[in-house]
């Protein structure tokens, strides 16, 4: 999806995304060009709401948390019996976008105003560590 | 409404105050084949889903919209504008969507351009200015395949 030289004003979303709402689309390859956003309005991401991001274990224990941090880290409790750990981007409706297990994993968001975020995401056998995430604006 | 014709044009037509209980309050178009709408009004078009257009199609076409204005339309579910249901290629230009509004129900996906599968989409050089929706306002994008 290509957007430039487009003008958002005040538009208003009673949930997410005054302007944007992308559903199964990562942002990386898509180019935003000299837009204008001012004055739109959201519960949340008052411009432009992707998916958060939520985790999962592949056993029996499920274990679901929204991630609303820039950073975040989670240990396994020691005793739980996990086979592996798996990570899952799960957009708005739980449907799961994309599904990743083991080792380091680097996710890179394009952004409308061209700044770029990265999420890095390090799967090892018993911890999971987000170091950054940015994925609502 | 269209049905499997290619290459169309659609120049220079107001479309006004139009009703439809079910999909595209204005057009509604079925397998078009490659289109192209152009200076063209909607204004106060009503439907379920696409108030002023409703589009689908499976095959490898194209759907060209340019300098068209689309305001005031209301939508009780999906695209106060447009819900575009498949597409190889999309380009929107020059083109104002103003004052559309979602009918607010938590179920509704919302958003003025409702875009399901639309292919290589481009969106240049157009307005859109106070619409009213629940999810993703101006644009709901939706890549399912």
């Amino acid at each position: 999806m290509n957007l430039s030289k487009n003008s958002f004003i005040n538009n208003f979303a009673s949930l997410g995304g005054g302007v944007l709402y992308l559903n199964n689309k990562l942002l990386a390859e898509s180019p935003y060009q000299s837009n204008n956003f001012s004055g739109n309005k959201a519960s949340f991401a008052n411009d432009f709401f992707t998916f958060p991001v939520r985790l999962q274990f592949t056993d029996n224990q499920t274990f679901w948390s929204w991630i609303n941090k820039t950073t975040y880290s989670l240990n396994v409790v020691s005793g739980v019996s996990i086979t592996s750990l798996y990570f899952y981007v799960v957009d708005y409706y739980g449907q799961i976008i994309q599904s990743m297990s083991g080792g380091l994993h680097f996710f890179q968001y394009s952004l409308l105003d061209n700044s770029i975020d990265i999420l890095l995401c390090n799967l090892n056998h018993w911890t999971l560590t987000i170091y950054k995430t940015l994925i609502q604006k | 409404m269209f049905d499997s014709v290619t290459n169309n044009l659609i120049e220079d037509c107001i479309f006004f105050n139009n009703t439809s209980t079910d999909y595209g309050g204005a057009i509604y178009l079925f397998l078009p084949g490659d289109l192209t709408i152009t200076r063209c009004q909607f204004q106060s078009n009503n439907a379920t889903d696409g108030s002023s257009i409703y589009y689908e199609e499976t095959n490898q076409k194209t759907l060209i919209l340019i300098s068209i204005s689309f305001d005031k339309n209301i939508a009780s579910e999906n695209g106060a504008a447009l819900y575009i249901n498949g597409a190889s290629q999309m380009i929107i230009e020059n083109c104002n969507f103003t004052n559309n509004i979602i009918q607010p129900n938590k179920k509704n996906l919302g958003s003025v351009l409702f875009l399901d599968n639309p292919g290589n989409l481009s969106i240049a050089s157009s307005n859109f200015e106070s619409n009213q929706g629940i999810l993703g306002t101006c644009i709901y994008y939706s890549e399912t395949s």
